[in-house]
C-alpha cells in the first residue's frame, strides 16, 4: 500500500512539474536584468562560456545579460509556436521559421518603430542594415523586426570540379545556363563515364534559374516573373520557360548526363560529380570545399532576385510578452553595430574558440567545435573579421550583391490565405503528388503530363487560389 | 462499497490508468469543437477561452476532406490496408502461437519468440533505411540480382506495382511477434486436461489444434478483431510514411487517410482541418466497433465485448 501511494505522489509530482518548467531568466542575476534570446540550432557546449564574455560587454555598455536558448532545427518551430500561444515571457526570438504576418496580426510580435528612431536604442541599427530590408518586415507602416545585414537574395552558383575543368580544358567564366554546361558534361560523361550532375529538384531546382519570386506555401510552385509583372502569379507551367527547361532536364537524363535518381537525395561528398548548382553568398566556395572535399570553379547564375521570403531568411523580433522591451531592443542594437560583441556571438571566446592571426584574420582552435552556432540569426554579418580562407574583399563583394539584385515588385506582399484553408490544404498536397521529380520519373510527353497535373490542380480549387493571391496583390499594388 | 473495500489493491492499480484516461481522453473532449470553429489563436485569452470566442462554422473544415478528387482513392487504401492486416495479421498470428506452443524444447521456444517479437521494437525509420539496402534503383541487392539474371531492373520509389504487397508483407513481419504473444498466452492458459482427455480418446495432434485449441481461441479473436476494426480509419504511420519515403509516384497506393492528412496539413493554422479529419475517423471507428459487436452478439451473445 506504502508503495503505492508513494508511487502515485511521485506521478502527481511529474503532473504538476510539466506546469513549471520553464527556462526562465537567470537565477544567480541581482538586479541586472536578463534578455532571453531564442535561436534555432542544438545548443553548443560552449554556450555559459560565451554568454559570460557577452555579458562582459553588455552588461556596461547596456546594462542588461543574456540567457541565450538554443531549439534544434526539427524542434524550433513546433516550440515557438506553443510559447507564442501559451504568452511565455520572452524577449528576443529568431522569428524567420515562424508564421510573420499571422504572428503579428494577432499581436504576438512588439512594433518597433519608437525605438528605430530612438538614437539611444536602435537607430543606429536602422542606419547600417540595407533598406530593402526593411521593406520585408513592414506591416502597414509599422516595422516588427530586426532583419540581418547579410546578402539580400541568394544566388544560384554553379560549381565545377577544378580538376575536370582543366583536364577537359572548359571555360567556365562563359557559362550562363544549363545549356552552356552541355560540351563539359557531354566530355566527363565521355572520358570519366558516370553521370557528371543531380539536380536538388525538390527545391532549388528549375525555378531559380528563371529568377521568380514565388509563394513559399505553395511549394514555390505559384510565382511572379518581376521581368513581368504585369502578368501577376501564375502556376509555373504557365510562365513561359519553365517547361523548357523541364524538357531540358529529361533530355539530360535520357542521355545519361544527369543523375536519374533523383528522388535519393544525393550525398555530393561521396558520389562522382563534375558540377552542381547550390545557392550561397560571396566566399562560400570554402564551406563547399570543405563539405563536399573537392575544389571548384564557381560561376553565379542569373540575377537574385529580392523577395519578401528572402529578406525574411533572418529576422529577430522581440515578444510582446517582453518584461524589458527597451533593454532588448537595445541589445539587439549592440549585437548589430558593436563588431567585438558580434565576433563573440558568432564564433565564441577568443583564446578558446578563435584567435587573429598575424594577418588580423580569424583563426578556429581546435575549442572551435564547442560552438558551432547560425551566425546567419543573429545580426549584422558586415562588421565580423574576416577568417582564415576568406576573400579579403567578401563584404565589398557582399555589398555588390547587394546593390546589384534586382527588387521584386512585389517586395514586402505576402499573400494571406487563411480563409482558404481547404483550397490551400489540397493544393499543397496536389502540388506535391506532380512535384517535377514525379513528372520526370514517370515522363511521357510534357504537353499530357501538365494537362493531367493541371486538371487534379483545377478541382482543388488551385487556380482560385491563385485569383485571390493576385487579388491581394493589386490590392497591396494601390496602397503601397 | 463492501466491493470497494474487498478490492482496494486492484481498484488502486487502476488509478495511474484512470488518471491518464481523464487527463489524455475526457479533458480533451472540448477539443472536439476545433472541427466546427474558424478557430483564432489571440495574445490575451488561453486556448480554451479562444476556443470558445471563435466563429462557429458548421461543417466548412470537413469541406477540405471531400473537394479532393482522390477521397475516394484513399478511403479505399485505408479501408483495403487495414482488412487486409486484419485478417493476414490474425491468421499469421495464431498459426504462429499454435506452432510455438506445440515446441517442447524450451530454450528453442524462447528464442524463436524473441526473434519474432524483435521487429515490434524496431522503430519503421530505421527499418526504411534497411529497405533502401534493398530497393535503391542503382546499388540495391533487388535490382543487382535482377540485373544479375538479365532482368530489367526496377525502380521501386517510382513504380507502385509491388508496394501493396510489400506494405502487407512488412506490416505483418512487424506485428507477428506482438499479436502471437497475446494468441500464445491464451492458449498456454488453457485447462491442459481438455488435451489429456482427447490424447486418451486417441486424438491425434492435428485434431486436438482443430477441435480444442481453435475454437477455446475464437473468442479472444473476435475480441482482438473487434478492437482491431475500431482502428480501421487509421494507419500506421511509419509504415505507411517513413516506407515508400512519402515518394510521391506511389501516392496512389500509398497515401491513407492519416498520410494524406498530415501531408496536406503541413501548411500553418489549419489545428480545425486537422480535428475535423480525426473527428471522422473516430466518428467512423467508433461506428464500425459498434455495428461489429452488434452482429457478433446477433450470432453468438457470449464472443460479444460488451
Amino acid at each position: 500500500m506504502k508503495k503505492i501511494s508513494a508511487l502515485l505522489v511521485a506521478f502527481v509530482a511529474i503532473l504538476a512539474g510539466c506546469g513549471s518548467s520553464g527556462d526562465g531568466a537567470d537565477t544567480a542575476s541581482t538586479d541586472v536584468p536578463t534578455i532571453s534570446w531564442y535561436l534555432i540550432g542544438a545548443a553548443p557546449a560552449a554556450e555559459l562560456q560565451v554568454e559570460e564574455a557577452m555579458n562582459e560587454i553588455l552588461v556596461p555598455e547596456v546594462g542588461a545579460k543574456i540567457d541565450l536558448v538554443f531549439y534544434d532545427y526539427g524542434e524550433y518551430e513546433d516550440k515557438m509556436n506553443m510559447k507564442f500561444s501559451a504568452n511565455e515571457p520572452m524577449d528576443i526570438v529568431f522569428a524567420s521559421p515562424l508564421p510573420f504576418e499571422e504572428n503579428v496580426s494577432s499581436g504576438k510580435y512588439l512594433a518597433l518603430n519608437d525605438y528605430l528612431e530612438d538614437k539611444d536604442v536602435l537607430s543606429e541599427t536602422q542606419k547600417v542594415i540595407n533598406e530593402k530590408f526593411w521593406d520585408g518586415v513592414t506591416i502597414d507602416g509599422n516595422v516588427y523586426a530586426i532583419p540581418t545585414n547579410k546578402e539580400i537574395a541568394t544566388q544560384l552558383y554553379y560549381l565545377f570540379d577544378s580538376s575536370l575543368v582543366e583536364k577537359y580544358d572548359f571555360d567556365t567564366t562563359k557559362v550562363e545556363s544549363m545549356e552552356d554546361t552541355e560540351p563539359f558534361l557531354q566530355a566527363v560523361l565521355d572520358g570519366e563515364g558516370y553521370a557528371p550532375t543531380s539536380n536538388d529538384l525538390n527545391w532549388n531546382g528549375l525555378g531559380k534559374d528563371l529568377s521568380l519570386d514565388c509563394v513559399a506555401s505553395l511549394s514555390l510552385q505559384v510565382c511572379l516573373d518581376p521581368e513581368d509583372p504585369e502578368a501577376g502569379y501564375r502556376w509555373v507551367y504557365d510562365i513561359p520557360g519553365y517547361q523548357d527547361q523541364m524538357e531540358y532536364i529529361d533530355y539530360l537524363i535520357d542521355n545519361g548526363l544527369m543523375m536519374s535518381d533523383t528522388l535519393d537525395i544525393v550525398d555530393f561528398a561521396t558520389t562522382d560529380h563534375a558540377m552542381i548548382k547550390q545557392e550561397g553568398f560571396p566566399g562560400a566556395e570554402v564551406n563547399w570545399e570543405k563539405t563536399f572535399g573537392k575544389e571548384y570553379d564557381v560561376q553565379p547564375i542569373g540575377t537574385p532576385v529580392v523577395t519578401t521570403d528572402s529578406v525574411r531568411g533572418s529576422m529577430n523580433v522581440i515578444s510582446a510578452t517582453s518584461e524589458n522591451p527597451e533593454l532588448a531592443a537595445k541589445v539587439i542594437n549592440e549585437v548589430n553595430t558593436n563588431s567585438e560583441l558580434r565576433t563573440i556571438f558568432a564564433y565564441g571566446v577568443e583564446g578558446t574558440q578563435w584567435e587573429y592571426n598575424e594577418d588580423g584574420k580569424i583563426e578556429f582552435l581546435d575549442g572551435a567545435s564547442d560552438y558551432a552556432v547560425g551566425v546567419y540569426e543573429q545580426g549584422n554579418f558586415f562588421t565580423l573579421p574576416l577568417a582564415v580562407g576568406e576573400p579579403d574583399d567578401k563584404w565589398e563583394q557582399f555589398e555588390e550583391l547587394n546593390t546589384t539584385s534586382k527588387e521584386s515588385p512585389a517586395l514586402g506582399f505576402a499573400p494571406d490565405l487563411s480563409d482558404f484553408s481547404a483550397e490551400l490544404a489540397n493544393s499543397s498536397n496536389m502540388l506535391e503528388k506532380h512535384k517535377i521529380t514525379t513528372m520526370l520519373a514517370n515522363f511521357d510527353d510534357s504537353d499530357t503530363d501538365i494537362a493531367a497535373a493541371r486538371k487534379d490542380l483545377e478541382s482543388v480549387g488551385f487556380f482560385d487560389l491563385i485569383d485571390e493571391i493576385n487579388r491581394q496583390y493589386e490590392e497591396f499594388q494601390t496602397t503601397k | 462499497m463492501k466491493d470497494i473495500k474487498k478490492n482496494s489493491g486492484l481498484l488502486l492499480l487502476a488509478v495511474p490508468g484512470i488518471i491518464i484516461t481523464i487527463l489524455m481522453k475526457y479533458l480533451a473532449y472540448p477539443g472536439l469543437l476545433l472541427a466546427f470553429k474558424d478557430y483564432q489563436a489571440s495574445i490575451d485569452q488561453g486556448f480554451f477561452a479562444a476556443l470558445w470566442s471563435s466563429p462557429w462554422i458548421g461543417f466548412d473544415n470537413f469541406r477540405f476532406l471531400i473537394m479532393n478528387p482522390d477521397i475516394g482513392l484513399i478511403l479505399r487504401n485505408t479501408l483495403g490496408y487495414n482488412i487486409s492486416l486484419i485478417i493476414i495479421g490474425t491468421i499469421t498470428a495464431v498459426t504462429a502461437a499454435i506452432a510455438i506452443n506445440e515446441i517442447l524444447h524450451l530454450r528453442t521456444k524462447k528464442t524463436i519468440q524473441t526473434l519474432m517479437f524483435f521487429p515490434f521494437f524496431m522503430s519503421w525509420v530505421s527499418v526504411s533505411y534497411m529497405m533502401v539496402g534493398f530497393f535503391d534503383s542503382d546499388y540495391g541487392l533487388l535490382n543487382q540480382a535482377l540485373s544479375f539474371f538479365n532482368l530489367q531492373p526496377i525502380e521501386w520509389y517510382n513504380d507502385p506495382t509491388w508496394w501493396p504487397l510489400i506494405i502487407i508483407i512488412m506490416g505483418t513481419w512487424k506485428g507477428l511477434g506482438y499479436n502471437s504473444v497475446i494468441y500464445l498466452s491464451t492458449i498456454q492458459g488453457f485447462d491442459k486436461s481438455y488435451y489429456e482427455a482427447a490424447s486418451i480418446d486417441g486424438a491425434s495432434k492435428w485434431q486436438q489444434i482443430k477441435y480444442i485449441t481453435v475454437p477455446l481461441l475464437k473468442p479472444m479473436v473476435i475480441i482482438l478483431t473487434i478492437l482491431g476494426i475500431g482502428g480501421i480509419m487509421y494507419s500506421d504511420f511509419g509504415l505507411f510514411y517513413q516506407l515508400p519515403k512519402n515518394s510521391a509516384a506511389l501516392y496512389n497506393v500509398t497515401q491513407t487517410l492519416d498520410i494524406f492528412v498530415y501531408n496536406a496539413l503541413k501548411i500553418p493554422n489549419s489545428l480545425g482541418l486537422s480535428a475535423a479529419a480525426s473527428f471522422f475517423q473516430s466518428i467512423v471507428g467508433f461506428s464500425l466497433v459498434i455495428g461489429t459487436n452488434f452482429i457478433v452478439r446477433r450470432i453468438d451473445r457470449d464472443s460479444a465485448l460488451f
